[in-house]
C-alpha cells in the first residue's frame, strides 16, 4: 500500500536537520545513539593508528602503507542505533476536536518517527486503546517510513483509554529500555501514573506529550448541558455559567500540573500540546526547546 | 380596580410567547465531550451549582415574565378606586339645660327624646365616624377629642341627664364654628329643644349641621283638618311649655280674617278647636295663632282648597320651615344632589344615608325614591330669566304655577330621554322627572334659594308633589291628598315621629345639608395611580433579570 507522505519536502527538509535527543538510553542501549571510537565496523572514519600485531588486517591502511611504507590501522566511531517506541492513544477521546486529538498525535507521531529514522535510530509505533492495540513493526530506515504511516493512517480513534494495557503491551514488545513517547489526553481514570512510574523505573525514557483540543482547554459552552463522554456515554446535567468555566479551568490546571509535576519527578519529558498549536512551532521550538529534539 | 387605557392588556397575548421562548431558551442542550472526568471532579466537589443555578435561570424567567407583565399593567394604568373612608367628625352639642328635662306626654323627657332621634340618626351613618360630645352649657362631661364611636358615643348621651343651668345652644354653636377646623369638615348635630332655623354660617367654614331638637314653640298649632261638607274646620292647639298660656286663634279665609278664639291652654295640654264655616267658596284657609310665638314664627297653618280637584295641601310656618318639616318627614327618601359643574356623566347611586356629594356652586336637587339611581349630566351654569311650565298637566306640576317666578341661576342639565321636561327656560330643563310614573326621580336644575320660587304658593305644592312621589305613595295621598267628597284626615304637621300633639320634631335643615360637604355626604372615592409603582417594578425586575442572566 503506497502511503501518501504528510509533509511536504521543506518541511522534510527541516526535519532533517533534527536529531531525536536519546540521552539515558546512550548508556543503556546496546546500540546507542552516540558513537564510540572503535576499531573497524561500520561507522563514520575517525583515525589512525599504528598497527599491533593482532589487529584485524581487514582495517589496514593500504593507501598509506603505500605513501609512508608503514601499517596503519583505520579506526572509526561505530554508529549505535537507538530504539524508540512511540504510543499514540487511538481511544474514541482522541477523536474530539477539530482536527481530532488523533490525528494531530499521529502527525506529530509521524514527524518524531520520521526524525528518529533520519538519524539512523529504529522506531516503533503502536495506537492503542482498550483491547486494542496496533504495532507498526520496528522501522529501520527511511524505506520503512511508509510501514509507520500505514499504522497511524489505518488506526481508528475508538473504543475507552487503556493506558495501562498499552504499556503493558510496550513492555512486552520492548523488554529492554528504549525511548518511549507517549502522546495522549491521558483522560483516563485508572492509576495511569503508577504504570508509568513503574516503566520508568525499568529504565525506560519516556516523553510525554499531552494533546488537548481547544476545546477542552478553554470550554466555550454555556447555559444548560447535558454533557456525554465520548467513551463510556456516561451523562452529567449541568448549567455551564462563566463561574463554572472558570472552576472546569482551574481544575484543568490542577489536572495538567499534576502530570508534570508527576513526569518531572520521574525525569520525563512533559509537554502540553493543543492541537490549536501550530504544529511547526511544536515541532521545531517546543520539542527542541524541551529537550526532545536537538 | 379599573384600567385607564385598558387597550395596553392586548399585549398581554405576548406573555405565553416570552414564556416559550424563555423555556426553549433554557433547555438543556446535549453536548459530547472526551471525557467527563474533570467535570465529574467538579460535581464531587460540589462547586457545579446545579441546583441553584437552575433555580437562577427559572428565576430569571420569572423576573422577565414579571417585567412584561408588570410593564403591561403599568401602560394600562391602572387606578385603584378607594372607597375607603377618612374617618368622618361630629360634634354633637347636647343642650343639657333645663328645659330638656321637660316632661312630654309621652312620658319622655325631652332629652331622652332627643337622645332616640340621634339614635335614629346614627343607624343611618357608616360607622367610619369618631364623634366628640360638647354640653351646653360647657361642663366636664365635654369629650371633645373626636374618641367616641357611634356605639360609645350614645352611651355615653344616654346616661347623660339636663341639670339645672342656663346656656346658650346658639352662642356656643356660633364659638363652635369659628373654632372649627378651616380644612376639615365637621358635622354638628345639635340636640336641643330650641330650634335653630336660621344657624349661622361661616364662609370659610365648612361645618355643616344637623340639629335634632324639640318643639319649636312653646304654642302651637299641632293638627288640622277640613270637613268641606259640614263646614267644619278642626284643629287643636299644644302648649309644649311647663307655663299656662293664653293665646288667640284667628280664622282668616282668602285673606280675610273671619273668626277668633281664647284659649287657655295648661302645661303640656293640647286643646281642640272647632270653628264652623262655609268654605265652599274658600281658596285658601288660614289658621293664625298669636301672640307669636318667642321661639318660633311658626304660627300660621294654611290650607288651599281647590274644589274641583281631588289635591289639598295644608302646611304651617314659612315655605323655608316647611320645606325643612317635609323634608324631616323622610330623611331616608329624600335626597339631595348638588354634583360639581365639572363633573361630566356620572353615576351616583344614592344610598338612604348618603345626601349630598361634593363641594358646589350651583347645584342640582334629586328628590329620588330608597335606592334610586339618577344618571345626569351638569353642564355649565345659565342665567334664567323666566321658567316656563311645559307640562302643566303632570301630576308633578299640579296646582304649581310658576307665574312671577324668577330663578337667577340655575345649571345646564342634560338628562337621559326618559326623564320629562317639567319647568324649561329657553329650552334649558329646569326641572325634569323621570317618566310618568310615581316614585320616579325628579330633579331640580337650580337651588330654589336662588328663585324666588319658594316666596309662592306653587312652591310648597309641588314640594309636596315631590315629597308624595318621594316616600311611599299610598301612605303620601292618604296624607296629603283627599277628596272634597271625603272627610279630611287631619293634617300632620310632620313630626316624625306621627304624634299629632306634640313630641321631638327631626330638623334636617335643607341648605345646610345641601352644601355637600355635610356629615352624611357619601364617601369620597380616592384614586390611586399604579402606574408609576409598576413601572418602577418592572424596572427593577428588568435590572433583577439581566443581573441574573449576567451572573
Amino acid at each position: 500500500m503506497t502511503q501518501q507522505h504528510p509533509f511536504d519536502e521543506r518541511f522534510l527538509k527541516k526535519l532533517r536537520l533534527l536529531e531525536v535527543d536519546f540521552r539515558r538510553s546512550q548508556s543503556q542501549n546496546a546500540e546507542g545513539s552516540l558513537s564510540s571510537m572503535q576499531l573497524g565496523g561500520r561507522g563514520e572514519f575517525s583515525d589512525h593508528r599504528t598497527y599491533t600485531p593482532g589487529d584485524d588486517t581487514r582495517y589496514l591502511d593500504w593507501n598509506v602503507y603505500a605513501r609512508t611504507d608503514r601499517f596503519f590501522t583505520k579506526q572509526f566511531h561505530k554508529r549505535q542505533q537507538h530504539r524508540m517506541a512511540i504510543l499514540l492513544d487511538a481511544s474514541a477521546s482522541m477523536s474530539c476536536g477539530t482536527p481530532s486529538k488523533y490525528s494531530f498525535g499521529a502527525q506529530v507521531a509521524a514527524a518524531i518517527a520520521f526524525v528518529t529514522l533520519a538519524g539512523e535510530n529504529m522506531v516503533s509505533i503502536a495506537t492503542f486503546a482498550a483491547n486494542r492495540i496496533r504495532w507498526s513493526g520496528t522501522a529501520h530506515s527511511h524505506s520503512d517510513f511508509p510501514l509507520v504511516l500505514n499504522t497511524l493512517e489505518t488506526t481508528e480513534a475508538k473504543g475507552r483509554t487503556s493506558l495501562q494495557q498499552g504499556i503493558r503491551e510496550l513492555i512486552t514488545r520492548h523488554p529492554r529500555p528504549c525511548l518511549v513517547v507517549l502522546l495522549s489526553d491521558l483522560l483516563d481514570e485508572q492509576d495511569a501514573r503508577r504504570k508509568l512510574g513503574a516503566l520508568a523505573a525499568k529504565g525506560f525514557e519516556i516523553d510525554v506529550i499531552h494533546v488537548l483540543s481547544p476545546e477542552e482547554i478553554d470550554p466555550s459552552i454555556c447555559g444548560n448541558h447535558v454533557l456525554r463522554d465520548i467513551e463510556t456515554q456516561d451523562t452529567l446535567m449541568l448549567s455551564i455559567d462563566p463561574r463554572l468555566q472558570s472552576l472546569y479551568s482551574r481544575e484543568l490546571n490542577k489536572f495538567v500540573d499534576g502530570w508534570r509535576n508527576f513526569c518531572d519527578s520521574h525525569h520525563m519529558l512533559y509537554f502540553l500540546a493543543s492541537t490549536s498549536t501550530p504544529f511547526e512551532r511544536l515541532i521545531f521550538d517546543c520539542f527542541r526547546r524541551g529537550g526532545l529534539l536537538k | 380596580m379599573i384600567f385607564t387605557h385598558p387597550s395596553a392588556l392586548w399585549a398581554l397575548i405576548l406573555v405565553p410567547g416570552l414564556i416559550a421562548l424563555l423555556i426553549w431558551g433554557s433547555r438543556h442542550k446535549h453536548s459530547q465531550v472526551a471525557s467527563l472526568l474533570l467535570w465529574k471532579r467538579l460535581a464531587q466537589h460540589g462547586n457545579t451549582g446545579t441546583f441553584s443555578r437552575k433555580s437562577r435561570s427559572e428565576s430569571a424567567i420569572l423576573l422577565a415574565i414579571v417585567f412584561l407583565l408588570l410593564s403591561i399593567f403599568s401602560f394600562s394604568r391602572p387606578v385603584i378606586l378607594s372607597t375607603e373612608p377618612h374617618y368622618r367628625k361630629m360634634i354633637i352639642l347636647c343642650d343639657m339645660t333645663a328645659s330638656m328635662g321637660t316632661l312630654q306626654t309621652d312620658g319622655r323627657t325631652r332629652w331622652r327624646s332627643a337622645v332616640e332621634k340621634c339614635n335614629r340618626v346614627f343607624d343611618m351613618l357608616q360607622d367610619n365616624w369618631r364623634i366628640s360630645l360638647l354640653t351646653v352649657p360647657e361642663s366636664d362631661k365635654s369629650i371633645t377629642d373626636f374618641s367616641l364611636t357611634k356605639r360609645q358615643a350614645l352611651s355615653i348621651l344616654t346616661e347623660f341627664a339636663p341639670f339645672d343651668a342656663p346656656g346658650n345652644v346658639m352662642e356656643t354653636y356660633r364659638r363652635l364654628v369659628l373654632a372649627a377646623d378651616a380644612e376639615e369638615t365637621t358635622a354638628v348635630l345639635i340636640l336641643s329643644d330650641n330650634l335653630l332655623s336660621t344657624l349661622p354660617d361661616h364662609s370659610l367654614q365648612f361645618a355643616r349641621t344637623i340639629s335634632t331638637g324639640g318643639p319649636s314653640r312653646n304654642v302651637g298649632i299641632v293638627s288640622f283638618h277640613i270637613d268641606e261638607k259640614a263646614g267644619s274646620l278642626f284643629t287643636s292647639i299644644g302648649n309644649f311649655s311647663d307655663d299656662e298660656r293664653k293665646p288667640s286663634l284667628k280664622l282668616v279665609l282668602d285673606g280675610s280674617a273671619t273668626a277668633s278664639r281664647n284659649i287657655t291652654l295648661r302645661p303640656n295640654e293640647c286643646k281642640p278647636v272647632v270653628f264652623q264655616q262655609d268654605l265652599a267658596e274658600a281658596h285658601t284657609v288660614e289658621l293664625i295663632l298669636s301672640p307669636v310665638d318667642e321661639l318660633s314664627a311658626d304660627n300660621t297653618v294654611r290650607a288651599i282648597l281647590e274644589r274641583e280637584d281631588t289635591f289639598a295641601v295644608a302646611f304651617a310656618g314659612k315655605p323655608d320651615s316647611l320645606i325643612q318639616k317635609a323634608l324631616s318627614a323622610a330623611v331616608a327618601e329624600v335626597v339631595m344632589v348638588a354634583p360639581s359643574v365639572d363633573t361630566s356623566d356620572f353615576r351616583l347611586t344614592v344610598y338612604n344615608e348618603v345626601l349630598p356629594v361634593g363641594p358646589f356652586s350651583p347645584h342640582v336637587v334629586l328628590i329620588s325614591p330608597p335606592s334610586g339611581i339618577a344618571a345626569v349630566t351638569v353642564g355649565g351654569q345659565l342665567k334664567v330669566a323666566q321658567p316656563v311650565v311645559t307640562r302643566p298637566d303632570h301630576w308633578l306640576m299640579r296646582h304649581a304655577s310658576f307665574d312671577g317666578v324668577t330663578i337667577e341661576k340655575a345649571v345646564e342639565l342634560r338628562v337621559p330621554d326618559r326623564f320629562t321636561r317639567l319647568v324649561e327656560s329657553e329650552g334649558h330643563p329646569l326641572i325634569v322627572a323621570s317618566g310618568e310614573n310615581r316614585r320616579s326621580q325628579v330633579i331640580l336644575a337650580f337651588r330654589p334659594s336662588d328663585s324666588n320660587w319658594p316666596l309662592k304658593a306653587s312652591f310648597p305644592i309641588f314640594w309636596v308633589n315631590a315629597l308624595n312621589n318621594a316616600i311611599n305613595e299610598d301612605t303620601a295621598s292618604k296624607r296629603w291628598s283627599f277628596s272634597p267628597t271625603e272627610k279630611h284626615p287631619g293634617v300632620n304637621l310632620l313630626s316624625t315621629d306621627e304624634s299629632n300633639n306634640t313630641g321631638t320634631a327631626t330638623l334636617f335643615d335643607p341648605d345646610l345639608i345641601a352644601q355637600g360637604l355635610s356629615a352624611l355626604s357619601p364617601v369620597k372615592q380616592t384614586t390611586t395611580e399604579l402606574a408609576p409603582w409598576l413601572l418602577l417594578l418592572s424596572l427593577v425586575s428588568l435590572g433583577a433579570f439581566w443581573a441574573l442572566r449576567k451572573t
